[in-house]
């Protein structure tokens, strides 16, 4: 299992590599965070937390809607997005999540194993 | 005095924070197509737009912004699908 200290050092390294990772995993992280501002309200609290997904949400969305133009859109654009298009950017966006999380269960057993 | 905001004030706040948010995508959104599409249409730049640049640069724009509406439909669903899985 992540605990939350070995997450926090994921998240650091993930920070340096990319940072639409890290942003993954501090929602991770901020799942398991109960103690957060305590005082706060708790109506103005969950409100905060949604808004700060969703910021973190479309962030990582401009970084893959960059990458995956450039592999799946031609030189010139069309008179709408193709059905063969489509498909190109789906896979583009799975893949990297998958290769992201793949990396991500790598560099943990690494940590693990030097801990 | 209290401490607490009053319901007026946190649903300012609240609606301040999400008119914020999607200003702040919109700004991204803008910026990064205006990168893409002025490589893709503006081949070499000369003294002025010519009219396939500018039906070029609408079209491109256009795209893009479907593309991103596909991306983060796509990458909503696999995140709510595929991580909690792993």
């Amino acid at each position: 299992m992540i605990t939350q200290s070995n997450l926090e050092v994921i998240i650091q390294v993930w920070d340096q590599i990319d940072p639409s990772i890290s942003r993954i995993l501090t929602r991770m992280s901020f799942e398991n965070e109960h103690d957060l501002a305590a005082n706060l309200d708790s109506d103005l609290q969950d409100f905060i937390q949604q808004q700060q997904q969703k910021a973190q949400l479309q962030s990582s969305a401009h970084k893959l809607t960059d990458m995956c133009w450039d592999r799946c859109i031609g030189d010139r654009p069309g008179q709408r997005l193709d059905a063969k298009t489509e498909t190109c950017l789906s896979n583009c966006v799975e893949r990297f999540i998958d290769a992201s999380m793949f990396l991500v269960t790598r560099l943990q057993k690494n940590l693990q194993g030097h801990s | 005095m209290t401490d607490k905001l009053t319901s007026a004030q946190k649903d300012e706040l609240m609606n301040q924070v999400q008119q914020q948010l999607a200003v702040a995508n919109f700004q991204e959104l803008l910026t990064k197509a205006t990168h893409k599409c002025y490589k893709m249409c503006i081949g070499k730049p000369g003294s002025s737009l010519s009219s396939s640049e500018q039906s070029c640069l609408a079209m491109c724009m256009d795209r893009y912004t479907d593309t991103y509406n596909h991306v983060i439909r796509v990458y909503t669903t696999k995140l709510q699908n595929g991580l909690r899985g792993s």
